[in-house]
């Protein structure tokens, strides 16, 4: 969110402006609503990964690697933002869908091939027989897989919502020319 | 920031209700403390991440995972309350008593625990060990920058008041 938008928005405002769009002011509340959901996640993976991270400290070592197991938590809040966004109909941010796409596209890549050049070096037995529990612990080949998998649900649920928005823009667009 | 004051901001404006300078400003403020708010989220979660990565991968230079994050918290904390200060914000809507309640909290806090760590701990020993900074160093570090906090939250929230005083 961009506070300069928000103080010309509030100057316009005070200066008794009565032409602002009804566009800027709905991209002004989802501004808001976006970050607010971004404060939520934000705090969410803080809490989550501090937690885990005493608990991995002082209790059991539940995880192979410490930084996967912070990773997750990071891609849980990643999903929780995509999914909030997508209730709350902010989603797509003020610029439209094009930069979404983009980012779409790099969730497809990383949650396919760091997984996908990561495991490929090991030798197969190693990986299959460790797959899960490795030392006692949730071995660090599942947290890859697993970071991957959430990071692929985060780009399905944005591909989707995205094709759901063109569909509509499509046919507001073929109303309006009706 | 409550949405719900945000969408009666707007519902005033639409309906042609003129909002107050005030509702205007506690407005904008909310907003911009937000705004820091997440920005500092972003430092601690991008920090503690690397830290993890670092440790983890490459060179483990504290003795534990989770007591450099008490360091970075700290950290965070203080480098909000600078930001806040620096975009006028920091006294928030509720005036100063809550803010200096806060500082007089840190500060009490951290001198006590600082002192009760430092004079109560009969084991602790050095600050590092093995090349590596022990808890020890990484819990009396976050002590004095929680009295750092606490103080210079008292001295910005003055500097704050008088500012706006002259304003």
């Amino acid at each position: 969110m961009s506070l300069k938008s928000f103080d010309d928005f509030c100057a316009k405002i005070v200066n008794n402006d009565p032409t602002i769009p009804q566009k800027d002011i709905f991209d002004e509340r989802q501004m808001v609503v976006r970050s607010q959901i971004t404060t939520r996640a934000l705090w969410a993976f803080v809490i989550m990964s501090g937690i885990n991270l005493l608990i991995m400290e002082c209790g059991p070592q539940w995880c192979d690697s410490w930084v996967l197991s912070t990773a997750m938590f990071g891609a849980i809040a990643y999903l929780y933002w995509v999914c909030a966004n997508a209730r709350r109909g902010s989603l797509f941010g003020v610029n439209g869908t094009a930069t979404l796409a983009s980012q779409v596209g790099f969730l497809f890549g990383d949650a396919v091939f760091i997984p996908i050049v990561i495991l490929s070096d090991k030798e197969p037995d190693e990986l299959f027989e460790n797959f899960f529990i490795r030392n006692g612990m949730v071995s660090e080949y599942f947290m890859i897989a697993l970071d991957g998998a959430i990071l692929l649900t985060a780009g399905i649920v944005m591909a989707v919502c995205i094709g759901n928005h063109r569909k509509k823009e499509k046919a507001e667009k073929e109303n309006d020319d009706k | 920031m409550s949405l719900k004051s945000f969408d009666k901001f707007l519902e005033n404006y639409i309906l042609g209700q003129p909002n107050n300078k005030k509702e205007i400003m506690d407005e904008r403020q909310k907003i911009a403390r937000t705004h820091i708010l997440v920005e500092t989220l972003i430092i601690f979660s991008g920090l503690s991440f690397i830290s993890n990565f670092v440790m983890d991968l490459w060179y483990r230079w504290a003795e534990s995972y989770a007591s450099p994050m008490l360091i970075f918290f700290m950290l965070c904390m203080i480098y909000f309350n600078i930001r806040c200060f620096a975009k006028g914000c920091l006294i928030g809507i509720n005036g100063g008593k809550a803010i200096t309640f806060t500082a007089a909290y840190a500060i009490f806090m951290g001198v006590m625990m600082g002192a009760k760590y430092l004079i109560g701990n009969e084991e602790y020993s050095s600050l590092f060990a093995d090349g590596k900074l022990t808890d020890d160093f990484c819990f009396i570090a976050a002590w004095i920058l929680f009295v750092v906090y606490g103080v210079l939250t008292i001295i910005l929230a003055k500097a704050d008041k008088k500012r706006k005083g002259d304003e």
